[in-house]
C-alpha cells in the first residue's frame, strides 16, 4: 500500500505532486539565488531599516578614512622634511612647498590669533498662538546665527589680513562653502554645531580684534538685537587643524602663457582704474580667449 | 511502498538543481515576491499530500490551486507595497499557518496508517 494512493478512491495523485514539486524546487531554487545575490551585493533592500544600517556603517567608514587621511599627512610631510635635509635641490622645492601647502591649509598651523564667538540669541520672542510656524522663523530670524553671519565675520578677518580660519575646527580654505543645512552648519561639506560657532583666526590679534569691533562694523549688527550673540577674544597661541578634504582638481589647469599674460595685464589694469569698463572689458577679453582656444 | 514518497522530494531536487546551475536570475525588486510565490507552492504541495490521504485529491483543484496561489501571493504582495499595505506579512503568517497545520495533519495520517498497518500483522501472526 502506498502513502500516495488513498484507500476510498484509487486515483493516482503522486506523479502530479512530483510535477509540481518539482516546479516548486525550481522557484525556491531562484529565490534562493535571488536571495544570495542581493547579499552578495550588499544591495539595500526595501525596508528602511536596513538603509539606516547602511548609513551609519557608511558614516563610521568615514570617520576612519578622516583618520587616514591625517595620518598620510602627518607622513607626507615627515617625508617632505626628510627630502629637504638631503640636497640643495630638493631643499629649495620643500620650502616652497612647505610654503605653498601653508597658504592652501593643507598644514596644521599655528600662532596667536583671536577667537570669534557667535551664539543664537537667548532672548528670542515666544511664538504667539495665532503665527504659523513660517513666519515665526521669519519673525526670529535675526535672533539665529546663519551662514551669511559666519560668511560675513570670515570676510572681515580675512580683510584685517588673517593667515589661517577654522570655523568649529573646520579649515577655510579656497575651495570652502559654509551653508546652513537645517539647524547645522556645514563647512567643507561636513556638519558642524550651528550655536555657538566658534571662529578662530591667526594673525595680529589688536588687528583684528579692531577690524571687529569697528563702528558700524561686524560687532555693531548686533547691538541692536542682542549683543550676546557676538563676542571676541584675543589668544596667545592656538593651533588649527590641517584641511582635512582633498577635492580633486579636474576642470581647472595652468593658463597658457600668452593668455595668462593678458590676464594679468586686464586685473591689473581694472585694479588701478576705477573705471567700471576695466573689468567689463576683463570679461570680454576672457570670452575672446576662450574661442581662441 | 516508502519508496513512492521519495519520488516527489526527489522531483523537488531535481528541479531545485536545473534552476541553481543556469544562470537565470530574476530582478532583486522582485525577491521578495518570489519567495512569497515560494512558501505558497509549499502551501499548496502540502495541502495537495494532505488532501491525497483523506482521499478528496482533485487534480483541477490542485494544479489550479497551486497556479493561482502562487501568482496571487506575489501579485497580492506587489499590490500591498504600492499601496502602502504590509500585505506581505499578512501572506507570511497566514501560508506559513497553512504550512504548518497541513504537515502536521500529514504526520497524524502518516502514524495512523502505519499503527494500523502493525496492527493487522499482530492479527495475521496470532
Amino acid at each position: 500500500m502506498s502513502v500516495f494512493s488513498s484507500q476510498i478512491r484509487h486515483k493516482p495523485w503522486g506523479t502530479q505532486i512530483t510535477v509540481l514539486s518539482a516546479i516548486l524546487g525550481g522557484l525556491l531554487a531562484l529565490s534562493l539565488k535571488t536571495q544570495d545575490r542581493i547579499r552578495g551585493e550588499q544591495m539595500p533592500s526595501l525596508r528602511p531599516n536596513q538603509f539606516a544600517s547602511a548609513y551609519s556603517q557608511l558614516r563610521d567608514d568615514v570617520v576612519d578614512q578622516k583618520k587616514t587621511i591625517a595620518d598620510l599627512q602627518n607622513r607626507l610631510n615627515k617625508y617632505q622634511q626628510a627630502a629637504a635635509a638631503e640636497s640643495g635641490n630638493a631643499k629649495l622645492l620643500s620650502t616652497d612647498l612647505q610654503r605653498a601647502n601653508l597658504m592652501a591649509g593643507l598644514v596644521a598651523v599655528s600662532g596667536q590669533g583671536v577667537v570669534v564667538t557667535l551664539r543664537d540669541s537667548k532672548k528670542a520672542p515666544p511664538r504667539p498662538n495665532e503665527m504659523a510656524p513660517e513666519d515665526y522663523i521669519a519673525m526670529t530670524r535675526n535672533y539665529i546665527i546663519h551662514s551669511e553671519d559666519i560668511q560675513a565675520v570670515i570676510n572681515e578677518l580675512r580683510a584685517a589680513g588673517a593667515e589661517a580660519i577654522a570655523v568649529n575646527d573646520q579649515r577655510v580654505v579656497a575651495t570652502t562653502a559654509i551653508r546652513c543645512v537645517g539647524p547645522v552648519v556645514q563647512v567643507n561639506s561636513i556638519p558642524t554645531n550651528g550655536s555657538p560657532v566658534k571662529i578662530k583666526a591667526i594673525g595680529d590679534p589688536d588687528m583684528l580684534v579692531s577690524a571687529m569691533t569697528m563702528a558700524s562694523g561686524v560687532q555693531d549688527q548686533y547691538k541692536v538685537t542682542d549683543p550676546t550673540m557676538f563676542s571676541i577674544d584675543k589668544s596667545k597661541g592656538m593651533t588649527l587643524p590641517a584641511f582635512a578634504g582633498a577635492q580633486p582638481i579636474r576642470f581647472a589647469t595652468p593658463a597658457q602663457d600668452k593668455s595668462a599674460e593678458l590676464a594679468q595685464r586686464q586685473s591689473e589694469s581694472s585694479a588701478s582704474s576705477t573705471d567700471p569698463n576695466a573689468s567689463m572689458g576683463g570679461q570680454s577679453t576672457m570670452g575672446t580667449n576662450n574661442v581662441t582656444h | 511502498m516508502r519508496i513512492s514518497a521519495v519520488i516527489p522530494i526527489l522531483g523537488a531536487f531535481i528541479g531545485f538543481l536545473v534552476v541553481y546551475v543556469s544562470s537565470y536570475t530574476v530582478p532583486p525588486t522582485w525577491a521578495s515576491y518570489l519567495s512569497l510565490a515560494t512558501l505558497a507552492g509549499v502551501d499548496s504541495i502540502c495541502g495537495g499530500v494532505r488532501a491525497g490521504l483523506e482521499g478528496k485529491f482533485h487534480d483541477d483543484i490542485f494544479l489550479t490551486g497551486f497556479a493561482m496561489n502562487t501568482l496571487l501571493a506575489g501579485f497580492l504582495a506587489y499590490l500591498g507595497d504600492r499601496i502602502g499595505v504590509d500585505l506581505f506579512l499578512a501572506a507570511v503568517v497566514l501560508l506559513g499557518g497553512r504550512v504548518f497545520l497541513n504537515l502536521s495533519l500529514i504526520r497524524r495520517y502518516w502514524l495512523n496508517q502505519s499503527q494500523m498497518a502493525s496492527r493487522r500483522k499482530e492479527a495475521a501472526s496470532s
